[in-house]
């Protein structure tokens, strides 16, 4: 008894002993922060000449939710996100239920397909930048000369525009992800199904819906998980085509703490917007883990 | 029989017309940003010439490739491919190093969580999950004050740091699934054998653990190799920023020369593409896995 009790700690010790790299990266680079910026939201701080006037309690949260622009960047940021998605979703079912289908050359269109994904996102939207630019870009070129348009379109510079042009942009990049995950999926469907719901004279449309989509529906809202977190973060792409503009229409959520701390320098109010994206983010993902237990499946 | 014979041709015909409808979307924009990339400039700002230039210009990666880089007072004064070059230099040394350490840290971690009995440990393992959640710029500010007081701020190592941390949940959260689905017997038939607990781990868990740490790495390397956001506030001098942040100001600094910038863009692609075709069985089992232990 003595001696498995000696055992147990000998295991013991060395479970610490390998975690404690991993722990002293995570509690010095995300918790000790994350727990700092909770303060910096509290505080009336400056950063650049470190004088510190104390606490303010709620103040900037009271600040940021009477912020009109705050609202505009979360309006905004929701409609990329449930457009994105939304979009993304679409495409990748067909996408997916077409490279699905066994046919001479699936397997080389497989392999390209995840191209789009490799492409790193700064070189995504400098690379959209290019071909929406509006005097020299290929697409205007292509629809004057097919004699589609006859004036140039201002793809990024129309406030209408300028959101579903991004919306696209990223749809370009993050599709593959979508058609990976759901052909993995469809993979692990049994043919059997498929063949039982022929013998019962089921439409392709049938089986889609009867089999297909119900038992992916856990693997989609696991992507959905991902790129919803994702998707509200948006910074990287929104820096190269627009900066916000034109008129806010692309000021998402992520773009306005940035442009708030970095810009205007007002670090407490950026970490206060960094702390609601933060939440929100967060109760996102609990409503999504919630759904997928309620599903029962993992 | 003459219906079905129709209907045959009319499936192949879809599945044509489709396959050229996903490759055109799929691979138009990246051919178009090679052609880019070797046309010169007044082809490319000339709206009636032709699609492929007549006499393509390979001088654009000539100059990334073997540019000098002068250096004066952190900024590259030679020339905009010095820039590039540099950046991409330290691309590499970034996403390199992000990737070796969250491997070595990671699965060593991952491995405890998944077989060592200790205190907290499903607690931490919870901690774990919730760090993987969190958006990048919540941890921007702090991590932004913390850096330049300890003055590492505008230093690499602050960017691997940072990568680490945000590669590391994720890898100690895949690997640690990954390790609870390997037979214990092994560690046992080493240990028997007179190694040590953690002999065991690095000379039979490792390498019966290498899918899966493959899956990781490569999705660790191109997390860094994209990251934007941190290396544009953290990194000031021009010689230590990495690609990503080197293409974003690409336009503001120098004019617009767009055929520059889509040469870059393709030596910036061609590394992570060529990874995503060639290990495309093991990025997906990564996806997968990360997805299904959620």
């Amino acid at each position: 008894m003595k001696n498995k009790r000696r055992l147990m700690t000998k295991e013991a010790r060395l479970g610490i002993f390998m975690i404690s790299p991993a722990l002293i990266i995570i509690i010095g680079l995300m918790l000790y922060p994350l727990l700092y910026t909770v303060y910096l939201t509290l505080v009336d701080y400056n950063v650049f000449t470190g004088i510190n006037k104390g606490f303010v309690g709620v103040q900037e949260y009271v600040e940021v939710f009477s912020d009109p622009k705050f609202w505009n960047a979360i309006k905004v940021t929701m409609y990329f996100v449930a457009g994105s998605l939304l979009l993304q979703t679409i495409a990748g079912f067909a996408v997916a239920t077409f490279l699905n289908i066994p046919f001479r050359g699936q397997r080389i269109l497989r392999a390209v397909m995840l191209a789009p994904w490799a492409v790193p996102t700064v070189v995504n939207a400098q690379l959209w930048n290019w071909i929406l630019n509006a005097s020299y870009g290929a697409l205007n070129k292509l629809l004057l000369g097919i004699g589609v348009i006859e004036d140039p379109i201002v793809w990024l510079g129309d406030p209408k525009l300028a959101l579903n042009v991004i919306i696209v942009a990223d749809t370009w990049k993050m599709l593959p992800l979508f058609v990976v995950m759901l052909l993995a999926g469809m993979s692990s469907i049994p043919p059997s199904h498929y063949e039982a719901a022929k013998l019962e004279g089921a439409s392709f449309w049938q089986s889609f819906c009867k089999i297909t989509f119900p038992l992916l529906k856990p693997m989609l809202l696991v992507v959905l998980i991902m790129r919803t977190a994702q998707a509200i973060r948006v910074f990287d792409i929104v820096y190269v085509l627009t900066q916000g503009g034109p008129s806010n229409s692309t000021m998402t959520i992520s773009y306005y703490t940035y442009y708030q701390t970095f810009s205007a320098l007002d670090f407490g109010y950026g970490s206060t917007l960094a702390m609601v994206v933060t939440l929100i983010t967060l109760g996102i993902a609990i409503i999504y883990k919630k759904l997928l237990n309620a599903d029962n499946i993992y | 029989m003459k219906k079905s014979f129709a209907k045959k041709n009319i499936r192949k015909l879809l599945l044509i017309l489709g396959s050229c409808v996903f490759l055109a979307w799929t691979l138009l924009p990246l051919i178009w940003m090679f052609i880019s990339s070797i046309s010169s400039t007044s082809h490319l700002l000339d709206m009636s010439a032709s699609w492929f230039p007549d006499e393509p210009t390979w001088e654009r990666y000539k100059d990334i490739m073997f540019s000098e880089t002068i250096l004066n007072k952190g900024t590259i004064v030679s020339s905009p491919a010095a820039v590039f070059k540099r950046a991409l230099f330290n691309s590499i040394i970034v996403s390199g190093i992000t990737t070796a350490v969250s491997l070595v840290v990671g699965s060593m971690a991952a491995y405890a969580f998944a077989r060592l009995a200790f205190k907290f440990r499903d607690q931490l393992l919870m901690l774990i999950l919730f760090f993987q959640l969190l958006p990048s710029i919540s941890l921007l500010i702090p991590l932004y004050i913390m850096f330049r007081k300890m003055g590492v701020i505008d230093h690499l190592i602050c960017l691997v740091l940072v990568y680490v941390s945000f590669t590391l949940t994720y890898t100690i959260w895949v690997m640690s699934g990954y390790f609870r689905s390997i037979s214990r017997d092994l560690e046992a038939a080493a240990m028997v054998d007179g190694c040590s607990r953690f002999g065991a781990y690095v000379r039979v868990i490792i390498p019966v653990a290498k899918p899966g740490l493959t899956a990781v790495g490569i999705l660790a390397f191109l997390m860094a190799w994209d990251e934007f956001m941190y290396s544009l506030i953290f990194m000031n001098s021009q010689s230590n920023k990495t690609i990503t942040v080197a293409l974003s100001e690409f336009t503001s600094k120098f004019g617009i020369d767009y055929g520059m910038m889509m040469a870059a863009g393709c030596i910036a692609t061609v590394i992570p593409v060529f990874i995503s075709i060639a290990f495309q069985k093991n990025i997906t089992q990564g996806l997968t896995m990360g997805a299904i232990k959620e």
